[in-house]
Order: structure tokens, then C-alpha cells, then sequence
């Protein structure tokens, strides 16, 4: 492959990000979960709690999609528990490093398909584990813009201020 | 390097997203721009034409100081007009593709250090374009909020429904 972003690079990326999301959300406590997710949403999501829970079901979910196995029943995993979240982010995390270590070259581009809601779903396991990852990046960003918009403002969160692929920040001398 | 993405698959997939973004503002009109970003920001955009500035800006000042030129002015592009800034964000593009292709393998991962703002960033080239492609996913994200608190309707623009890579949705 040409060059890019490893998955072990985004993965990289998204646990810096899900550190500093846990780190903050602790100090502020399970409260903050309950924070809406404003109007005119399609109504999966009341809460900023719910949002992450989506995040690391959707990654356990399209685990079990290509692990072709039940599909987990993410609806125990409580969505007003800093804890609880964040200890079922690290379970499926940990899974999606080991999948992503044991599936083959030639396996990553071959076609799979599978059914969600009504949907009929198709794409490679590269495709799939690229959907989990940058879904990830994306749903961070848009809790903190709910946040933010709710009077509680984030750190930076890019890729540049994270410890991947090296380098750092200092600020300059006066 | 090991599985992942291409800086060439994620350019795609930007500019799919990109395309969608362009489609809706074309239809809603440049008065969608002047949504608003809401309040306790940081005072540097207020709308979110301002915030598509800044997403194509970054990409073409983050190319500038890769080839060590001065990084471009860009407040004098309009933030008001939806035409103004797709055809800015092409030219950006352009150029990020430009230097992606003609980049050396070895010098990929060269330390690299510029100044902004008041910070002195060390980082790769590899680093920076995939900051670059990162940076534009998540301000779409954000944007797409900021729309859809603000009575606008946005299609979900999930990697997943991008052509990149194949595939597709279908209704079952």
C-alpha cells in the first residue's frame, strides 16, 4: 500500500483520544453523560452518554459482523456510567487489535456482506475496520461541539497533538 | 507499511464528503453559511463558513510550510459564498495531492519543525498530511452538528457509504 495511516496508527490515534475523553469525563463525573444532544436528532441518541456507547458498539458490532457470531447486546452496557463505557471501549479495542494482527493480506480484500436494520451492507474487512476507525473520529468531534455548545470546552483533540508517529508541541520561548 | 489507509483513499474520501457538502449548499443556498458555530467558542469562527475557510486554509497552509513557503493569507477568501470556497478548497486539494505524489519515500518520515501561533511543532510530513485528512473528517462532523442543531438536514456522510474502497448499501 501506498503511504497513509496504518489502522495501528488510527487505533493509536483513537486510545490518545479515548484517554483524555475518559481522564475529563471523570473529573466531571457521570453527570455530564446525561448532557443532550440538542433537537432535530433521529432520536437513537438522547445523550452524550448514548453517543459513546455508539461509538464503541459500532466497533464491537462490525466485530461481530466479520466474526460472523450474535450480535452483542449493547443496550446492558449503561450509558450514564464513565466507567462502564470506557471499560466496554477497552474490551472491544482490545478485540479489534487482535483482529486486525491476525487477518491475513490477502483477507482484508475480500468482499463480505452482511444485513443492518433494513439495510443490505457490503464492503471488505478493510473497508469495515476503516468505517469503525474514522466513525470514531468523527463522533469525538461532534461530542465536543455538544459539550462546547453545553458550556464545558474541550482540549485539542487532533492527530497533530498526539504522541503518533512522534514528534510534539512546546510552546516558544518569549 | 502495515494495513490502513492510503493518504490517496482518505484524499478520496474528503472529497466525496466534500461533493455532499457542496450538492447541499448549492441547494440551501449561501444563507446556510451563516449558520452560526454557537456559543463558548474561541472567537475564530462564527459561522460555518467560517469553519470551511479554515478546513480548506489548513490544508493549504500546512502545504506551504511543507515546501517552506510563507502560509497563505486566506481571509481574504469569502466565507459567505458556498462557490468561493469549493473552488478554494479544489486548489488546496490540488496542491495536498500534488505534494503527496511527488513526495520521496524516504522523506516521509524526516522530522520536520515549524512555528505557529505561539507552539513550535516537530512533527513528520507523514504526519502532517495525516493531520491534514483527519483535521477535514472531523470539522465535517462538527459542521454536521452545528447544521443539524440548527434545523438543517444532513445525510450521513459515514466512510462507510463512501465509494472509496468499494462496496455499497442497499435496502434489504
Amino acid at each position: 500500500m501506498s503511504v497513509g495511516l496504518s489502522f495501528e496508527n488510527l487505533m493509536d490515534y483513537t486510545d490518545w483520544e479515548r484517554g483524555r475523553w475518559e481522564e475529563w469525563l471523570t473529573k466531571l463525573g457521570d453527570q455530564v453523560l446525561e448532557t443532550k444532544t440538542g433537537p432535530n436528532a433521529d432520536g437513537r441518541f438522547q445523550t452524550i452518554g448514548d453517543v459513546v456507547r455508539h461509538i464503541f458498539s459500532a466497533e464491537v458490532k462490525i466485530l461481530d459482523k466479520m466474526k460472523n457470531r450474535p450480535m452483542t447486546d449493547v443496550a446492558l452496557v449503561p450509558s450514564n456510567s464513565v466507567a462502564a463505557l470506557f471499560q466496554f471501549g477497552k474490551q472491544g479495542r482490545k478485540e479489534m487489535r487482535e483482529f486486525v494482527k491476525t487477518v491475513s493480506a490477502q483477507e482484508w480484500d475480500e468482499p463480505q456482506e452482511f444485513k443492518a436494520f433494513k439495510m443490505v451492507v457490503r464492503g471488505t474487512r478493510r473497508k469495515f475496520v476503516a468505517q469503525a476507525l474514522l466513525h470514531e473520529i468523527r463522533h469525538w468531534a461532534q461530542i465536543a461541539t455538544m459539550l462546547r455548545l453545553n458550556g464545558l470546552k474541550t482540549d485539542f483533540q487532533d492527530f497533530l497533538f498526539s504522541p503518533v508517529l512522534g514528534g510534539g508541541v512546546e510552546k516558544q520561548a518569549e | 507499511m502495515s494495513v490502513g489507509l492510503s493518504f490517496e483513499e482518505l484524499m478520496e474520501y474528503t472529497e466525496w464528503e466534500r461533493e455532499r457538502w457542496r450538492d447541499l449548499f448549492a441547494k440551501q443556498g449561501d444563507a446556510a453559511l451563516a449558520t452560526k458555530s454557537g456559543q463558548n467558542g474561541d472567537g475564530r469562527f462564527d459561522t460555518i463558513g467560517d469553519l470551511i475557510r479554515h478546513i480548506f486554509s489548513a490544508e493549504t497552509r500546512y502545504v506551504d510550510r511543507l515546501i517552506g513557503r510563507e502560509p497563505k493569507d486566506t481571509a481574504s477568501i469569502s466565507s459567505a459564498s458556498s462557490e468561493a470556497l469549493f473552488q478554494f478548497g479544489e486548489k488546496s486539494r490540488a496542491r495536498l495531492r500534488g505534494y503527496v505524489q511527488a513526495l520521496r519515500a524516504a522523506e516521509w518520515d524526516a522530522p520536520f519543525e515549524f512555528k505557529m501561533l505561539k507552539l513550535v511543532i516537530r512533527a513528520t510530513p507523514r504526519k502532517i498530511v495525516g493531520h491534514v485528512s483527519t483535521h477535514e473528517i472531523r470539522h465535517w462532523a462538527q459542521i454536521a452538528t452545528m447544521m443539524r442543531l440548527n434545523g438543517h438536514k444532513v445525510e450521513w456522510q459515514d466512510f462507510l457509504l463512501s465509494p472509496v474502497l468499494g462496496g455499497g448499501v442497499e435496502r434489504g
